[in-house]
């Protein structure tokens, strides 16, 4: 009896699971809804179900990428900021819709199931290696903060930078800044209300100031003028050291070493700051 | 008796067939990926297949490493597009045949450069293939990519110049982070009607190479998994390049783990025209572990995980998975034959059971090595030994032996 009933679940649940003939999201933009629930990756979607996209405050992509049992997979865009596409049909209502041909056989037109595996992540092999501020010693003087020296490795643009002080439980502050080393080696911003010390650097997008999920934060020690020339020559040396160290090991140990470094002259800024 | 007819057997068939079942559709949704991961690995460094004795030497790679980095780009990135540039244009010198620029080139502040200085890099001599990230980064969890509009040399890919050619270097990450696989076409959303099929990266170097010689790639599947070979030779992008290049007694190479695979080359510039001359040159960066993938042996360099897909392209050099139904026929196949042979010989103590069930696992595995030296990858073992755990369990704590003789009879 019991026998039966492993089979019984096995079985029904293989075919439950194989057999999936609604259409499923691949990937959702924000926006998209399906009768008014946000639309999530891996929600099926039931044919009756009234798909929108109501571009939101801030947003500025549009996709939508849908698995459609039997027509592969489907690309929908939003270019008009409102759209109202058919699932997996051909009717779209503002929508630039686009088909990955998907038919190579007929098991093919069946499911990809029987095929070839689940569409993954994909990773880009190249080098770029920018992207994410670096560790450094920033010059806070009448101008505002010199940021070039932490923006080194970003792409000019409109950024947001999210600054967090490190010791204290403080909200964090965020200044918008258009880098372009060309133009301003020194990224020279105004930031009011930003004492000297020690803080975590994030980059994020101008839009909504949110850190870029891609982007690996850095610490930065603001120093005015008096503090930085004297801290400048130390940290350059420890720069120097710390470079070397890096060619007999690992890239977190330097980072580490670094960080201790960077929170020693924090303090030290911090004291004097408080001293005066 | 005769094994067929018995209650054993045919109770076994459909236990071995709603686990095969199963094990499909979670191998389809990636449960298994670390499990196979592990298997793909560890037979991958057992395995030599056949075909390996048919390649060559013929893709070089010009790394950016370490030294490079510091001495040339003042280990600051985003590289220097100038830089980039003229180690592009040193390399197309030494007329290899085809050369990949495995390099990011996206800063639209760069096309008058490009347009106005670099003129020279639009001869087709040799053909040049250049990298574009199509991606980025779309939901909060960080993980999904969506397609977005792409630059390569400042220039949008939905109006790159003609001469300007260009494909995306991408790879499907499983689920347990390792790159594996390798997609060999792309369909690319443009904003167009219709989506733009691609050729990867990889292939598109590929066919370049073969392209004057008029001989077509092999029209194999889609995806394939690569083999990572040891065929490819290093040289230092500061070999290249006047400004950093190194004295004559110091011309070494980075130690770094991400290119162990291959011959690293020290030579003077003769010898490095030589040895460029009309093969494939790919120009990429190790650099700071920044382009950093797990692969099959280990940590490796996108340069190099690209240089074996190139391989791939050429030689055939990579494991095909027969498609998934293919694959559920032949799991239930090897599963009965498992099953006769346990029905011939029970096992009578719960010892012989687990020596059974780890005898047969020696012997998939086996046939997983014997399929995969003739290039096939076959990893459905995997819902077999769940099969054969299944019964175990049922018969261990389920069933009582005697009922089950009884049964049979």
């Amino acid at each position: 009896m019991r026998r039966n009933l492993v089979l019984a679940l096995l079985i029904p649940t293989a075919t439950t699971m194989g057999l999936q003939a609604q259409p499923k999201v691949i990937s959702a933009d924000d926006g998209w809804t399906a009768d008014s629930k946000k639309l999530i990756r891996g929600r099926e979607l039931p044919a009756s179900a009234i798909v929108t996209f109501k571009k939101p405050t801030n947003g500025k992509a549009s996709a939508l990428v849908l698995d459609c049992p039997g027509e592969g997979i489907h690309f929908y865009s939003c270019p008009t900021g409102s759209c109202k596409p058919s699932i997996c049909g051909d009717k779209a209502d503002g929508v630039l819709k686009l088909s990955e041909e998907s038919a190579h056989g007929p098991m093919k037109r069946i499911s990809a199931l029987f095929e070839e595996r689940e569409p993954k992540n994909y990773v880009t092999a190249a080098a770029r290696a920018g992207g994410s501020p670096t560790d450094a010693l920033l010059l806070s003087d009448s101008r505002g903060i010199h940021w070039g020296p932490a923006l080194r490795r970003i792409l000019e643009g409109h950024y947001c930078l999210i600054v967090q002080h490190l010791g204290k439980q403080q909200a964090a502050k965020t200044f918008l800044i258009n880098w372009d080393s060309a133009v301003d080696p020194q990224g020279i911003t105004p930031a009011s209300g930003l004492a000297p010390g020690g803080y975590r650097l994030e980059k994020g997008a101008v839009e909504n100031c949110r850190a870029d999920p891609e982007s690996v934060p850095a610490w930065v020690v603001i120093a005015p003028e008096g503090e930085f020339k004297k801290l400048n020559g130390d940290w350059s040396r420890t720069v120097t050291s710390l470079d070397k160290l890096s060619e007999v090991s690992t890239l977190s140990t330097v980072a580490a070493a670094r960080h201790a470094f960077m929170a020693s002259m924090a303090e030290i800024v911090e004291q004097q700051s408080t001293k005066r | 008796m005769n094994p067929f007819l018995s209650f054993h057997f045919w109770r076994g068939v459909a236990i071995i067939i709603a686990a095969a079942a199963l094990t499909w559709v979670l191998e389809y949704r990636g449960w298994f990926d670390s499990l196979e991961g592990v298997a793909f690995d560890f037979l991958h460094s057992m395995v030599t297949p056949g075909s390996e004795k048919e390649i060559s030497n013929r893709i070089i790679i010009v790394d950016i490493d370490e030294d490079s980095y510091t001495n040339c780009f003042d280990g600051v990135a985003p590289l220097n597009e100038e830089r980039v540039l003229e180690l592009v244009k040193e390399v197309a010198s030494r007329k290899p045949s085809v050369v990949g620029i495995d390099l990011l080139t996206e800063s639209k502040k760069y096309a008058g450069l490009y347009l106005n200085k670099f003129n020279p890099l639009r001869d087709n001599q040799p053909s040049k293939i250049w990298a574009v990230d199509s991606f980025k980064s779309g939901d909060e969890s960080g993980h999904e990519r969506l397609n977005k509009s792409s630059f390569v040399l400042g220039f949008n890919v939905r109006a790159p110049p003609p001469e300007l050619k260009w494909a995306p270097p991408i790879y499907p990450q499983e689920g347990d982070a390792h790159v594996r696989r390798y997609p060999r076409n792309f369909a690319l959303s443009t904003g167009a009607s219709e989506p733009l099929v691609v050729k990867t990266w990889a292939r598109a170097v590929a066919e370049e190479y073969r392209r004057p010689v008029g001989s077509e790639l092999d029209h194999g599947p889609e995806q394939v998994f690569l083999m990572h070979r040891k065929n490819v030779r290093w040289i230092p992008a500061r070999s290249f390049l006047d400004a950093c290049k190194p004295p004559k007694e110091a011309g070494s190479h980075s130690d770094n783990p991400l290119t162990r695979l291959g011959e690293k080359l020290t030579l003077n510039d003769q010898e490095i025209s030589k040895v460029l001359e009309n093969q494939i040159v790919l120009i990429g960066g190790s650099f700071h572990h920044k382009d950093e993938h797990l692969g099959p042996a280990g940590e490796i360099s996108g340069i190099a995980l690209n240089a074996a897909a190139v391989e791939a392209e050429l030689s055939g050099d990579f494991l095909r998975e027969w498609p998934r139904w293919k694959m559920f026929i032949l799991d239930v196949l090897v599963g009965v034959i498992l099953l006769f042979f346990e029905i011939r010989s029970p096992a009578k103590t719960v010892r012989d059971k687990f020596i059974h069930v780890a005898i047969a696992a020696f012997v998939l595995f086996l046939i997983s090595a014997g399929m995969m030296y003739f290039n096939i990858l076959w990893l459905g073992w995997n819902g077999l030994l769940l099969g054969m755990l299944v019964v175990l369990i049922i018969e261990l704590n389920v069933e009582n032996p005697k009922m089950n003789e009884h049964h049979s009879n």
